[in-house]
């Protein structure tokens, strides 16, 4: 069922347009603009932060797949098709979840790959970094989840995510560097779950163990709060 | 003895088997104390295709979540296959197909990926999956169609494909809500004739809801008259019409019908019932009473345009029972 569902989110082709092709286009500008003011030359480096952020922007946007897929499934009438087959209602909404994670994921890792080849980026502990951006998109879906089986409406939760990913990046200097001091400081590291991701990448990336599984393991702790919490309400609105 | 006891044993349970739903007294209010089935009774055999007719907000569809097990009911006993019908029982929900109102395909799929995954959600897998599909195209009549997206379907052959997705686990009871609405006449036909050829080669039960009244009498073995959530008659098409066989159906098209006329065309001597549906007065009077004078003397003001008279038909029926015709209630 997983790989029914993967299929579906596969076909929809303006999403990935979207989903890499819009991030990829940011990075290159952004990278670009960023070499021209600052008259950088090597600007690997500068291009893989600007690539994290923009990953784990969009992967907050590709929670898309899963609000959409499970307003599909149980906020309109295929909810009484699906409800009808012998198959346990939870495995449509889990095979939505698990789809869009995978989709998802490998929209992340294309954006990496294209910082990585294109520009020469080095990435220090490649697999721990994965796994960050692995436990975001796990997040981004699950926050997805539990806005859909709240509000009802994907045109609901896409307006509550989108301005939730707005204000996360902006008030954690992702889109613009802040004022330094103590405050700007604490919410470039802690103010959401997106600059948890972000901290523990940069702590990875920069060997800083300590604060990279700080954020690690704050962000796990979110994974399994949320993802408790999407089990109850999908048990309401899918039995 | 024991002969006796054994034969009295099997006759009852072939009793059970034959009997594929059985409903019983069955009550459901939703919000606001609303009765969406009013006491309901309702029985269907194997291989009997029944139609179940009545305007919109009937509780057809009710009727059907509750056979299915989607909705729980307050009062009442549902039984599907001889099971008490709590929701949960996966076994039942194997053996049925269930066809919505609304076409619930997935469109960015092609049909057959859309047949392949219902297939799966059945327990269908490999080889016989694969059979299963082509067989069910060809009935549907897309076999050459197959690998293309629904999006690019008429309107007709999403309906098909929808109704395909439901017959794919060769399901012992078809439940089919509405399944022509909104589609063209010959679409609907072909529709129509593909139920009848499941109903003749297999031993399938049907169940067929609809408003259109032409769709139940076309198909159904026995029809039920369903309308504010209760069955107000049942029979076969022609028992029902021998109900109002001694009565004569008379139609009056005019320029402008007028609300007001029913009450005086009602209050003539052996005038049973009146209604107006597409200009047109539909007048069910007792056989042998003969007052089309006093009626079109009533009508003078507004035009008349055509008089005719009618063989009785399940929409007079239902005009009969409820004293609306079906599309008056739909509104």
């Amino acid at each position: 069922m997983v790989r029914f569902y993967g299929l579906k989110v596969l076909k929809d082709y303006l999403g990935h347009i979207i989903l890499i092709g819009l991030p990829v286009v940011l990075i290159s500008l952004m990278t670009a603009i960023t070499k021209e003011i600052s008259d950088v030359e090597d600007v690997k480096q500068t291009a893989l932060y600007i690539g994290i952020v923009y990953i784990i922007m969009f992967q907050g946007f590709g929670a898309a797949y899963t609000f959409e897929g499970i307003e599909h499934d149980f906020f309109k009438p295929f909810r009484n098709r699906l409800r009808a087959t012998p198959v346990h209602p939870m495995k449509f909404v889990l095979a939505n979840i698990l789809s869009s994670i995978g989709i998802s994921f490998i929209q992340s890792l294309v954006i990496l790959g294209y910082v990585v080849l294109f520009y020469g980026a080095i990435v220090s502990n490649l697999m721990l970094v994965l796994l960050t951006l692995f436990i975001g998109v796990v997040l981004a879906q699950f926050i997805a989840a539990m806005s859909i089986l709240i509000l009802k409406k994907a045109s609901k939760a896409q307006s509550v995510i989108t301005v939730y990913i707005i204000v996360a990046m902006v008030i954690s200097g992702l889109f613009f560097p802040l004022p330094e001091n103590n405050i700007t400081l604490f919410l470039s590291k802690f103010s959401s779950p997106l600059a948890w991701t972000n901290y523990t990448v940069q702590g990875f990336m920069n060997n800083s163990y300590d604060e990279a599984l700080l954020g690690l393991g704050l962000l796990s702790t979110l994974v399994i709060v949320i993802g408790l919490a999407v089990y109850r309400l999908s048990k309401r609105v899918a039995i | 003895m024991s002969l006796f006891v054994s034969f009295v044993f099997c006759y009852s349970m072939g009793e059970v088997i034959k009997m594929i739903v059985k409903l019983k007294d069955v009550i459901k209010r939703y919000q606001g104390n609303r009765l969406a089935l009013d006491y309901l009774d309702l029985e269907i055999q194997k291989g009997e295709v029944v139609g179940l007719l009545g305007p919109n907000g009937a509780g057809k569809t009710t009727a059907i979540n509750a056979i299915v097990g989607l909705v729980d009911v307050d009062e009442g006993s549902i039984e599907v296959f001889g099971q008490k019908q709590n929701g949960l029982n996966r076994d039942v929900r194997k053996r049925i197909g269930l066809v919505t109102q609304e076409v619930t395909i997935y469109e960015n799929l092609s049909a057959y990926e859309n047949l392949l995954f219902f297939g799966k959600l059945y327990g269908l897998r490999k080889e016989k999956l694969k059979t299963r599909i082509q067989e069910v195209a060809k009935l549907i009549g897309l076999e050459d169609r197959l690998h293309e997206l629904p999006k690019r379907y008429s309107g007709g052959m999403k309906r098909r494909l929808n109704i395909g997705c439901s017959l794919l686990h060769e399901p012992e009871l078809i439940i089919m809500d509405e399944p022509t609405v909104g589609i063209d006449p010959q679409s609907r036909n072909y529709i129509l004739e593909f139920v009848k050829e499941i109903a003749k080669n297999t031993n399938t039960a049907i169940i067929y809801t609809s408003h259109y009244i032409e769709e139940v009498q076309h198909i159904s073995d026995r029809v039920y008259i369903i309308d504010q959530g209760h069955i107000i008659a049942k029979g076969t098409v022609n028992e029902l019409i021998e109900k109002i066989k001694g009565d004569q159906i008379t139609l009056i098209e005019v320029k402008n019908p007028l609300e007001e006329s029913i009450q005086k065309i009602k209050g003539i001597s052996g005038v049973k019932e009146v209604a107006i549906e597409n200009n047109t007065y539909q007048i069910i009077t007792e056989a042998h009473v003969n007052q089309l004078d006093k009626i079109l003397s009533i009508l003078t003001s507004q035009t008349i345009v055509n008089v005719s008279n009618q063989q009785a038909n399940l929409e007079d029926v239902f005009l009969m029972l409820t004293g609306k015709t079906l599309r008056d209630s739909e509104v």
